[in-house]
């Protein structure tokens, strides 16, 4: 099916930031178990993962629109050298997502390609729930402090 | 925060390389090697020229007042 160039201008442009997000969650994530936080550690491979699956959505709907999913570009990898400073870029990531999808969102109906759109609003919704858990994590340093945090973040099964 | 992966240099030792006089992405390279290699982070590095070279302005405004 030949699919709308903008669609697929739209669609390349959110697969280059799913495949920086990739990397920039898969190197924290190794990041924390170098530094014994396992429970971080899986927590950010499980985010790397995601990203990957919503990678494989969207290169499998360019392909089916007819065009050329960009596996070559990658936004800069922003890479934390603290906990905290992570949690920022991640968020930083996300929160553009967020807006990138919805702006998706909004010219798929504008084109009548209600695929794209349902395609779009789903992965937007698993990008919300990520902004939700960095927030919710900022939170907790705030309120116990960065070493409580910290402590808590070792045992996975916890 | 890790700016330039292949030379492993971060946002604080590149700022310090532009408050010390560098002024485009050239003398960051020349300072720090941040950017010499692949350039994936040159949008970063420039991000940090910008933004210190704004702070300079504020703080000559500041010192007119």
């Amino acid at each position: 099916m030949q699919g709308d160039p903008e669609i697929i201008e739209l669609l390349n442009e959110i697969l280059t930031a799913e495949l920086t997000a990739i990397n920039q969650y898969f190197i924290h994530s190794k990041m924390c178990a170098n530094w014994g936080l396992t429970a971080l550690a899986k927590h950010a491979y499980d985010e790397s993962i995601d990203e990957m699956k919503d990678a494989d959505s969207i290169i499998e709907r360019i392909l089916f629109l007819g065009g050329v999913p960009n596996m070559q570009r990658m936004n800069p990898v922003r890479v934390g050298e603290t906990v905290p400073e992570q949690m920022d870029l991640d968020l930083q990531v996300e929160v553009a997502a967020v807006e990138r999808y919805n702006r998706g969102v909004e010219l798929a109906v504008a084109k009548g390609d209600n695929g794209t759109r349902e395609l779009l609003a789903r992965n937007l919704t698993g990008e919300e729930e990520h902004v939700d858990w960095i927030e919710a994590q900022q939170h907790l340093i705030s309120v116990m402090g960065i070493e409580n945090y910290l402590a808590r973040q070792i045992d996975p099964d916890d | 925060m890790v700016v330039c992966h292949c030379e492993a240099v971060n946002d604080e030792r590149i700022r310090a390389t532009v408050r010390s006089g560098a002024q485009t992405l050239a003398d960051v390279a020349a300072g720090c090697r941040a950017g010499s290699r692949c350039g994936g982070c040159l949008p970063v590095v420039e991000e940090l020229l910008d933004d210190e070279s704004a702070q300079v302005v504020h703080l000559r405004t500041v010192d007119a007042a």
